[in-house]
């Protein structure tokens, strides 16, 4: 079966995110499975008991009996409560490593994944994929191994008692448990497609929300929630689907559970009145039987649901296989002029190998401290220039180098780090002003950080604001104009203290008085560090030392 | 304050008939599982009594039990939770989400994104684990322990009220834990929205994030606050726990003295041995059930903290929509705003006494500082905000007269922020009228100068813009935005910063395809290009909230004022 080894397999490779922890973390669920059947054994002792002494009337026997069963149950939680503190901390951290792991994919992925990807369906593995795959650590898991354990606990003495009676008992619940083996592939298939319905409502509703502007303005608007609608239905239909499962499942147990009832007493009644065994052990067994039902039942209703949820598991391990944007840069044509800030030589390029080259030997040379602004029409490859100025796209020949290194003698990390770069649309990252500089550079004191926004004409404006430096700048940024959140971006840029400074039509969306702060912003900057606009203002363009049409 | 409204509860009532159809199923299935119980022990009785028991005589009935229990159990769980729950979950979705398309604007601007994704996704998801677990559960619980009360009534009554004695006590010290927990439920709640907001942030910013290398400054974020969350969880469990360990002694309480006393009634002939065993089986589903009630109440707990936080978006305020889709004009003044402030927040004030008035055909610009107030005024005429105090007339009604939709029917937005959805190029140009002919599409995008480009894409009018329109430039953007205002043919046209975001060839295309979509309109436009609007009938210019002039070009030139340094300087 070729399913099952690799469920198996699927299970294993979840316990071994884990790492040096699993044995902790697997030792922890043992001993709460095994003291929890420890003291469901005191109590099951506590009604032997009562049932032992019942016909004596011995009542002070009676009471000694339950004192010391007391004492024994009470021990047995204490020691519980020591292991489920343990068990609860390690599932709880190996969800913090996992989306960690998750996080340090999703910021590394080639470029290209994030554009051909909606931010909703990353987010949807994120918060929903994870959190069930969490699950299985924290709660999920648990539930399967607990009752097995203890249905091996349980089974030792009913065979003791009676092997035959307790044998036949045991052949229905493996029928029940058959049953509900079958039902655990649909299931499966239920869930995944359910999980992928659900990414699809998050775009929809992420779409809603970053469009909402557009979707009241509009009567179409009413599309937006009409898709997510759609794709809600769709969830219904596939609801319905799985629930079917669940309800057979849920059918299967009960159903079992009166069939065993119906088998013990055809066969216990036989086996007495034929003297195979005795009443009283007819009446422990089930007893016994009856906490063993009741285990087995929680067996057959969670293994299944555990199998189910390693699917989500399964689709996070595929998405940590997601190839990332590699360290370094292959090697392609051999180096550019070591005494040129940046030097790109006979590049060809396209977003697809299929299509025509959107750069066709593409050559440029810029000087150190030189101020050069990089202009031409929409779509001629300007912005393109800069995202592999960034190395954000590998390129399909030729060389870019800078301060004479070339791409594939760094990693990429080191290659950024030259470059400070003002995008377009200048994002900020939820948290203060000041935090959003200091990302610039991480080390940098806060007087640096003045200094910066002081440069990029930001600091007056900044001290206008209610908490000044504090002022939180809300998602992306919203909670401040265009202009002021452009003139963070430099500071940002400015603080990073890299050689050279790359805009990208960082004042295209400024009005004339923000433009002008810019503006004067980068005069500031001139001869300090070389600059590479891209621009289209001739405002912007009339600081350039050489202007390079495209 | 207004009351809160639980728009939960509703769906659950509007569907109540199949939880209570299930419920009665269920309750038939606790019946047919004490009657297979009292048949065994009536046959151990027998059996003690050395009585020959004749199989014959209760294995059919037997059968039926058996049989029953499938189908009981089946129908149950399909009625009373799984359908219900989906019905009741597919309707609240759409209420949400139909919410979300008419809440107020400030509550959209206010909460970040990430967090109301994870509400409307991992709230649901509660809410759904709610009603299919535990929700019915408990009612499950409930009718089960009345049912074997019942039972254990039927053997000996005072061993009864031994029970009902006993336990309650119980009930109530655990009910005071169960409280705690749901505190905690909470932080944990909260912290995971962190999580979510990290990883948030990341994707949306990748382009900084990458460039900047911040990657391990965000990982760094991230191992704190998964740090915080293995701490709360520690916090959690340790309480948890002691909840549990105290409750479980507690519970073998009642067990004892229930022991106790049926020892003591049997010692006095008052209960069978049969009797005592049924009495045994039967303690044992009903503690069962009984101790289910409080651990499934913790979880109904958490499951309701975030079904709370759900109804906290239901009952954030709607935007101010009327009911009046039509104006009644004595005059030609189509907008008019009379001493109008307004501020994001209290004591905040963005607009300070603004007097405007436009009437048919006319061409006004508003200029001004950047912080000026020039985007919020666009933000009140499109009834995205309402104004703290002054009057805004639309065709002579008051805008809180207005249906929203219908007031927003008049005005074409082109914005500096295009969104375009992730769907055909087509799809989101026929945004501006879902009626449009694929002829009236590609008239508008030929007026808006857009034609031309779209052909060249890979499949034309059918290519798929990225999530964030990243295929397509500014400037392209901006002509798809001026392509659906065309095509909305909406009397009043607000253009807000339409030549900034373009290279100069673009901005030719860009000013042709605004000639097109102005002319027989009314427009305003808020302008930074001095020289794109001196045309205009008349040009306010903004500072500090206030409009300090208005008038035409010569006149303000003429004035000598703000607008004439500003001009200057241009």
């Amino acid at each position: 079966m070729k399913k099952d080894i690799s469920t198996w397999k699927l299970f294993v490779r979840t316990i071994r995110v884990m790492g040096k922890r699993a044995p902790l973390y697997l030792i922890s669920i043992v001993m709460m499975s095994a003291l929890f059947a420890m003291f469901g054994v005191f109590s099951a002792l506590l009604m032997k008991s009562v049932v032992d002494i019942a016909p004596t009337g011995d009542l002070h026997r009676l009471i000694i009996t339950i004192l010391v069963i007391v004492v024994g149950g009470a021990l047995s939680l204490v020691f519980y409560r020591f292991f489920a503190i343990c068990y609860n901390v390690e599932a709880k951290r190996v969800y913090g490593v996992i989306y960690q792991k998750v996080l340090d994919l999703e910021m590394k992925l080639p470029y290209a994944y994030y554009e051909k990807h909606h931010s909703g369906e990353i987010m949807s593995k994120v918060s929903f994929d994870l959190g069930r795959m969490g699950d299985i650590y924290g709660s999920r898991l648990r539930r399967t191994v607990t009752p097995f354990l203890q249905v091996v606990v349980y089974l030792v003495p009913m065979f003791a008692l009676s092997w035959q009676l307790t044998l036949c008992l045991a052949a229905v619940n493996s029928v029940m448990l058959m049953v509900n083996m079958l039902l655990v592939e649909p299931m499966r298939r239920a869930n995944r497609s359910l999980s992928e319905i659900n990414s699809n409502m998050t775009q929809r509703l992420s779409d809603l929300l970053q469009g909402m502007e557009q979707a009241r303005m509009y009567r179409a608007g009413a599309q937006t929630v009409q898709s997510y609608l759609k794709e809600n239905d769709t969830y219904v239909i596939k609801s319905k689907r799985r629930n079917f499962f669940s309800a057979c499942l849920e059918s299967s147990s009960s159903g079992f559970e009166l069939l065993c009832a119906l088998v013990f007493l055809l066969i216990g009644v036989s086996f007495v009145q034929q003297g195979y065994t005795t009443l009283g052990a007819l009446a422990a067994i089930y007893t016994l039987y009856g906490s063993f039902n009741v285990q087995f039942m929680e067996l057959g209703k969670y293994f299944p649901q555990l199998i189910a949820y390693l699917s989500y598991a399964q689709n996070i391990f595929d998405f940590l296989e997601e190839e990332r944007e590699p360290e370094r840069m292959r090697e392609l044509a051999d180096g550019g002029n070591s005494d040129k800030a940046v030097s790109m030589r006979n590049i060809d390029f396209s977003y697809d190998s299929a299509d025509e080259l959107l750069l066709n030997h593409f050559c440029m040379d810029i000087e150190n401290g030189e101020c050069v602004a990089i202009t031409g029409a929409s779509g001629c490859g300007k912005t393109t220039v800069s995202k592999l100025l960034l190395g954000l796209y590998p390129i399909q020949n030729g060389s870019i180098c800078i301060a004479g290194k070339s791409m594939s003698e760094v990693t990429r990390r080191e290659w950024r780090q030259r470059i400070a770069y003002v995008p377009q649309e200048p994002f900020l990252f939820n948290g203060s002003i000041r935090e959003n500089i200091r990302m610039g550079r991480l080390d940098a004191s806060d007087e640096e950080i003045e200094e910066a926004a002081k440069l990029a004409n930001a600091h007056e404006f900044i001290l206008t604001l209610e908490n000044g430096y504090d002022t939180a700048v809300g998602e992306r940024g919203n909670r401040l104009s265009g202009g002021q959140r452009q003139r963070i971006a430099i500071a940002r840029a400015i603080l990073k203290q890299a050689p050279i400074m790359l805009l990208d039509e960082a004042t295209s969306a400024l009005d004339n008085e923000s433009e002008q702060l810019v503006n004067d912003a980068m005069k500031k900057l001139q001869r300090q560090m070389t600059i590479i606009m891209i621009a289209h203002r001739p405002s912007t363009i009339a600081l350039a030392d050489r202007v390079v049409e495209m | 304050m207004k009351k809160r409204k639980h728009f939960f509860l509703r769906y659950m009532a509007k569907y109540s008939y199949l939880l209570i159809g299930g419920l009665l199923v269920t309750g038939l299935l606790s019946l047919a599982v004490v009657r297979g119980t009292s048949v065994i022990s009536g046959a151990i009785d027998d059996m003690l009594s050395g009585k020959e028991i004749i199989l014959g005589a209760f294995l059919p009935e037997f059968i039926a039990l058996t049989l029953a229990g499938f189908v009981l159990a089946f129908l149950g769980q399909q009625f009373g939770g799984l359908m219900y729950s989906v019905k009741v979950i597919r309707d609240y979705r759409i209420y949400v989400v139909k919410k979300l398309y008419r809440i107020e604007y400030a509550y959209l601007k206010k909460e970040n994104m990430a967090t109301i994704i994870n509400k409307i996704n991992s709230d649901m998801a509660e809410a759904e684990s709610f009603l299919q677990g535990s929700f019915p559960a408990l009612l499950n619980n409930v009718a089960a322990l009345v049912i074997y009360a019942a039972y254990v009534g039927s053997l000996n009554i005072s061993l009864l009220l031994v029970l009902a004695v006993s336990y309650p006590v119980v009930f109530w010290i655990s009910s005071i834990l169960v409280k705690k927990i749901g505190a905690l439920t909470g932080t944990y709640r909260a912290i995971s929205d962190v999580i979510t907001g990290i990883a948030q942030d990341a994707l949306s910013g990748i382009l900084v994030l990458r460039s900047f290398g911040l990657e391990d400054y965000f990982q760094k974020r991230m191992q704190q606050a998964t740090k915080d969350l293995v701490d709360n969880e520690e916090k959690r469990t340790s309480i948890s726990n002691i909840v549990m360990l105290v409750r479980k002694m507690v519970q073998w309480l009642p067990n004892i003295i229930c022991a106790v006393y049926a020892v003591v009634l049997v010692s006095r002939g008052d209960l069978s041995l049969g009797g005592l065993l049924a009495f045994v089986v039967m303690l044992e589903r009903l503690v069962g059930a009984f101790i289910g009630i409080p651990f499934i109440f913790v979880e109904a707990v958490g499951n309701i903290v975030c079904i709370r936080r759900i109804e906290e978006i239901l009952n954030t305020p709607d935007e101010i929509s009327g009911t009046e889709t039509d104006g009644k004009t004595d005059n030609d003044v189509i907008i008019s705003l009379k001493n109008i402030s307004f501020g994001y927040m209290e004591n905040n004030t963005v607009l300070d006494g603004i007097d405007l008035a436009v009437r048919t055909g006319e061409n006004i610009a508003l200029v001004g500082a950047s912080g000026g107030g020039k985007s919020t005024l666009f933000n009140l005429l499109c009834a995205f905000y309402t104004p703290d105090s002054g009057s805004y007339q639309l065709y002579g009604r008051e805008i809180i007269e207005w249906n929203a939709q219908a007031a927003r029917e008049r005005m074409a937005l082109v914005s500096q922020n295009v969104f375009l959805f992730p769907t055909t190029v087509e799809e989101n140009i026929a945004y501006g009228n879902p009626d449009a002919t694929h002829e009236e599409i590609v008239e508008a995008c030929k007026k808006a100068q857009i034609h031309d480009f779209i052909m060249t894409l890979p499949q034309g009018y059918q290519t798929v813009t990225g999530e964030r329109g990243a295929i397509l430039s500014g400037g392209q953007k901006q002509r798809i935005s001026i392509a659906r205002a065309i095509l909305k043919n909406a009397p009043i046209l607000l253009l807000d910063e339409p030549t900034s975001a373009v290279d100069v060839e673009t901005e030719e295309l860009i000013q042709k395809a605004l000639e097109n979509v102005m002319k027989g309109r009314t427009c305003i436009t808020i302008a930074h290009r001095l020289s794109t609007i001196q045309n205009a009938d008349c040009i306010y210019v903004m500072s500090g909230g206030k409009i300090v002039e208005h008038g035409t070009h010569a006149a303000l030139l003429d004035a000598n004022g703000v607008y004439a340094k500003l001009y200057a300087s241009g």
